[in-house]
């Protein structure tokens, strides 16, 4: 259970190794749920367990966590390189370099890249350590679809190749029918609309909601 | 001209005290929540509204030969702040600090807590992240509160002459020498004193005015 404000959300479910696709609508808590797990919020009620250990008490800095927010948060005074390789071994480090195209921008600083560059580095970042558990809000809204995918591709064979888990919200569809080997979906939950309950739905409902609707 | 040595050697032996303390304060100030952080903030910005001479009367009370810190520091080290070059600096230490410590909070608010945020997660301790990414991206600002701090340090008059005395070449500071010689009829004196700390005074002040106008 969480609460920020007047705004509560009641998430329950469990994340395989692999990729699980957190999708609802915009306000429903999506970025909440990752922040908690990330050790950014307070959860006041209920436990957050990642190989068997609970989460809740452990601090942000010892969790075996990864983050790519939709903004990026490049550390402004550090170059490209200097976000992937104090995390990452050289190997793994040039493995995300090229998987990501990172080389032409490698010397740069944060400032002179493009919105989607700017992502692309932060998921670097996130995946340089090779996390546990690596949570991706909205990660590549900024590229078109194309490059969405393959990103995604790449990050979803990367934690499914470590046995980790990833976590990766996004509100389009066709991303998420894409990538998710399961979702959990945000839904109002009360007449409230503060209220908001996270579970796990079957991937039939998310391919329901990928179809285009018909035009009347 | 011995003054100005004088001064030199208080200003210097007051940042110890001030930079650790107003760094440590000002962080404080600019991230952490709790109750009694108003009481806090009134406290460390209290010398800089007191009249100086408040302000020396109060250390007189607590440090002097008679008060509770003065008499232990003289029994146990046989060490006497009043008519002292450490008490003259004690003075203009005290003075110096709720600038140093509002500065450094209004540099450090201005650091993007996401920013924060993700180095923690990244796996870096928060003493880490403070160095890392908090002071880096504070630089500007804390030059600023040191530069400002500096100058109030060195322009000391009231709460010095009040708590250490008038001692020539020991608390005999510029600012203290310029009102003696003023008093003695050393009008020449008095007006090479003037020139110097006018002069170094505008240069600071301009070095303060140009870094808080560039922006990023």
């Amino acid at each position: 259970m969480l609460q920020k404000g007047s705004f509560t959300l009641d998430v329950a479910f469990t994340a395989p190794p692999g990729l699980t696709v957190i999708f609802g609508p915009s306000a429903s808590g999506k970025s909440l749920t990752l922040r908690a797990l990330a050790g950014f919020e307070q959860v006041p009620r209920g436990a957050l367990i990642l190989d068997g250990v609970d989460l809740g008490a452990t601090p942000a800095h010892r969790r075996s966590v990864g983050y790519a927010p939709q903004e990026g948060s490049l550390w402004p005074h550090r170059r490209v390189c200097e976000h992937v390789t104090p995390f990452a071994t050289g190997a793994r480090a040039a493995e995300l370099r090229d998987a990501l195209g990172l080389g032409p921008l490698w010397r740069r600083f944060p400032q002179s890249l493009s919105g989607g560059e700017r992502q692309r580095v932060a998921l670097a970042r996130a995946l340089a350590r090779g996390p546990r558990l690596l949570l991706c809000d909205e990660p590549l809204t900024a590229l078109d679809l194309p490059a969405r995918l393959a990103a995604g591709a790449f990050v979803a064979a990367d934690v499914r190749r470590r046995g980790a888990i990833a976590m990766w919200v996004t509100h389009d569809p066709i991303e998420a029918l894409r990538l998710a080997e399961r979702w959990v979906c945000h839904r109002a939950a009360g007449a409230e609309g503060a209220t908001f309950r996270a579970r796990e739905a079957p991937l039939s409902e998310l391919s329901a909601l990928s179809r285009p609707t018909p035009a009347r | 001209m011995i003054a100005l040595w004088v001064s030199a050697r208080v200003v210097l032996f007051a940042l110890v005290p001030v930079v650790p303390v107003g760094l440590g304060l000002g962080f404080v100030l600019a991230r952490r929540r709790f109750r009694g952080l108003a009481l806090l903030d009134a406290v460390v910005l209290l010398p800089l509204v007191l009249p100086p001479s408040v302000v020396g009367y109060g250390l007189l009370l607590i440090c002097g030969r008679e008060g509770p810190v003065g008499r232990l520091l003289e029994r146990a080290f046989d060490l006497r702040l009043v008519f002292s070059t450490a008490g003259a600096a004690l003075a203009a230490a005290v003075v110096a600090l709720p600038l140093m410590a509002k500065g450094a909070e209004a540099a450090f608010a201005r650091v993007d807590v996401r920013l924060e945020e993700m180095a923690l997660v990244q796996g870096l301790s928060p003493w880490r992240v403070f160095v890392w990414v908090t002071l880096p991206l504070a630089t500007r600002g804390l030059s600023v509160a040191l530069t400002l701090s500096v100058l109030r340090a060195l322009g000391e008059f009231g709460a010095t002459l009040t708590f250490a005395g008038y001692v020539p070449g020991i608390t005999g500071t510029a600012p203290i020498e310029v009102y003696m010689a003023y008093q003695a009829g050393d009008d020449a004196g008095a007006l090479r004193l003037v020139i110097v700390l006018a002069g170094l005074s505008l240069a600071a002040a301009l070095s303060v005015a140009t870094l808080t106008r560039r922006r990023a």
